[in-house]
């Protein structure tokens, strides 16, 4: 999503966050968990390009790190569920979903 | 999948797909367009779209599409339904993440002849002062009790705190506010969106344009809007900014255990809805007008700000500096109206995603000097290429639930624009052909490139011919500012 943004961020000034974010379904919790990384990039101009996820069922603990945004070239309106899918694969979880840019 | 061979003609610019195209739709879909246009209609999903739109519960009457439809989330964008109160529901994918996304006209006297060396020195004038691009914020700073005044009174809060007029405001759909906004059902996360962007454009297709009049059709109706063959105009593009992406944002995921508890069967999960007389849907309801006011405050700051510039830039270097508003319009909205469905009056809340109302002459909710033509309609083109400005018709509030097209409609995505076109020689071609440029990034100029849209005067056509509108003049770019 950050690379869809265009994000620049700087090395400076970097930070950790965690999150903890609960769903219903899969498909929720991934749509919650950017639209929270969309909320953060918004109000506090942070951007992140480090992660450690770990989920449980539909329960995920997530331990950011990133920094402040120096430049982003696109907006990013919101996270839809629309044709969202989440599968399956060899390397673990993969997904398509559509941001409303 | 629904394929164009499931479209019943019936009539030039006229198209049906029946409800035995698929089990689950509760009406019909009505589709305006020419035959032309059915190729590139088909090559996307929104037919798909309306469709599943047909089947949402208390859809009343036909789902229709526009002729410059495309594929949007959930809902096709030129798309409209209306669902009846009270147990239709209402559904925040089918008015679109930027609520109230809209356009505004200002019209002048001066002429493009007595200016035409000035325009440089105009884009870069409204570039300056009216800020725009990705996130950023203005120059207002609205505390909590402002912005929930924003979000009450819209333009009418904009004029009071010294941007523009009463005529501005009067010339502004809905006199620019819907009642019944309900501020307590907005989210923190969306009021903290919106402090700071109270007066900015944003970026993505959101622009500001000076447009020539071009071609005038209609001489009653240019002379009652103010519009003379060769003046300039000023056209806005935005929308309610962050705080209404947020406000969509929050009832999406709030009605994705609606549709559980009231035991909603959807297609798509981006058409979550809840019953119009629950009270989700009035919550919704609520944030949706009072992100709508925020749209309409945020479109009339901009219009102060755009009218200073153009007259501060071309003070001295002609006769009348002034700006005076043509209307303001809405493109993603859900309105509550009523219309004669079936032969009865019903009260309806009509869905408006990327389609405009577009009421006929005689409607008591247009300033008085509109009512004998019609409402204005605005329909801005892809980048470079003509707008438009026509009225509603009689025809339109019989057929479209008073309702139009809204502009020119992409055809190919943002992705493919960028591979395709390269921003800078985007540009430069403008600029070729007179049409000075200010954007805030050159990937995102390609992205809104005319050629990654349908060409706006064959969806003009498609109206006009189809008789939901009437043309009035044809506008022509001289400088865009793009956010």
């Amino acid at each position: 999503m950050f690379e869809l943004m265009g994000a620049e961020v700087s090395e400076e000034s970097r930070c950790h966050r965690q999150l903890e974010i609960g769903a219903d379904d899969r498909e929720q919790l991934l749509v919650s968990f950017l639209e929270e990384l969309l909320f953060i990039a918004d109000s506090e101009e942070l951007a992140f390009d480090g992660y450690m996820l770990r989920l449980v069922d539909t329960n995920l603990q997530a331990r950011l790190e990133g920094g402040l945004i120096i430049s982003r070239s696109k907006e990013i309106k919101a996270v839809t569920y629309h044709y969202l899918e989440i599968k399956e694969s060899k390397r673990g979880l993969k997904t398509s979903i559509i941001f409303d840019v | 999948m629904v394929q164009l061979r499931d479209l019943q003609r019936l009539g030039p610019y006229e198209w049906k797909i029946p409800t035995s195209v698929r089990s689950d739709m509760r009406v019909p879909v009505r589709l305006f367009a020419s035959g032309e246009m059915l190729e590139a209609i088909g090559r996307d999903a929104s037919l798909e779209q309306a469709v599943n739109a047909a089947t949402l519960p208390g859809v009343v009457g036909e789902v229709l599409v526009m002729p410059d439809v495309h594929q949007g989330y959930g809902f096709p964008i030129g798309g409209v339904a209306a669902t009846e109160y009270p147990k239709g529901v209402i559904s925040p994918g089918a008015i679109g993440y930027d609520i109230n996304c809209g356009v505004r006209l200002l019209a002048s006297r001066v002429e493009l002849e007595e200016v035409k060396g000035l325009m440089d020195e105009l884009a870069s004038a409204l570039d300056a002062a009216c800020p725009s691009g990705v996130g950023k914020g203005g120059r207002l700073r609205l505390d909590e009790h402002e912005l929930e005044r924003a979000c009450r009174e819209g333009g009418e809060w904009a004029r009071r705190e010294g941007f523009g007029t009463q005529s501005d405001v009067a010339r502004t759909e809905e006199g620019g506010f819907l009642d019944g906004s309900d501020f307590s059902k907005v989210s923190p996360r969306a009021r903290e969106r919106g402090r700071p962007q109270m007066g900015t454009l944003g970026a993505g297709n959101h622009f500001i344009e000076v447009e020539v009049v071009d071609e005038v059709f209609d001489e009653e109706a240019a002379r009652v809007m103010g519009l003379s063959e060769g003046c300039l105009t000023v056209m806005i593009h935005c929308g309610s900014r962050g705080f209404g992406h947020q406000v969509c944002t929050d009832y999406v995921r709030r009605f994705q255990k609606a549709v559980q508890k009231y035991g909603i069967r959807l297609p798509d999960r981006e058409l979550v809805c809840a019953p119009l007389d629950s009270p989700e849907g009035q919550a919704y309801e609520g944030a949706m007008r009072a992100a709508a006011n925020y749209a309409f405050a945020n479109r009339q700051v901009l219009a102060h700000l755009a009218r200073e510039a153009f007259a501060e830039a071309l003070r001295g270097r002609a006769k009348n500096v002034h700006l005076h508003q043509v209307y303001d319009i809405a493109h993603n909205m859900g309105k509550t109206e009523e219309h004669d469905i079936g032969g009865a009056r019903r009260k309806v809340c009509v869905h408006r995603k990327g389609a405009t109302r577009a009421f006929g002459p005689g409607f008591e909710g247009l300033p008085p000097e509109y009512r004998p033509i019609g409402q204005p309609v605005l329909v801005p083109g892809s980048m470079g290429t003509a707008s438009w400005v026509l009225v509603g018709t009689e025809k339109s509030m019989a057929r479209s639930f008073g309702s139009c097209c809204h502009g020119a409609g992409r055809t190919m995505s943002r992705r493919q624009a960028k591979r395709s076109i390269h921003g800078g020689e985007l540009r430069r071609e403008l600029e070729e052909r007179g049409i000075k440029v200010r954007a805030g990034s050159m990937p995102g100029l390609a992205e809104e490139a005319p050629q990654a849209y349908k060409d706006v005067d064959a969806v003009v056509e498609a109206v006009a011919g189809a008789g939901i509108a009437k043309k009035v003049v044809r506008l022509r770019p001289v400088a865009v500012v793009k956010g």
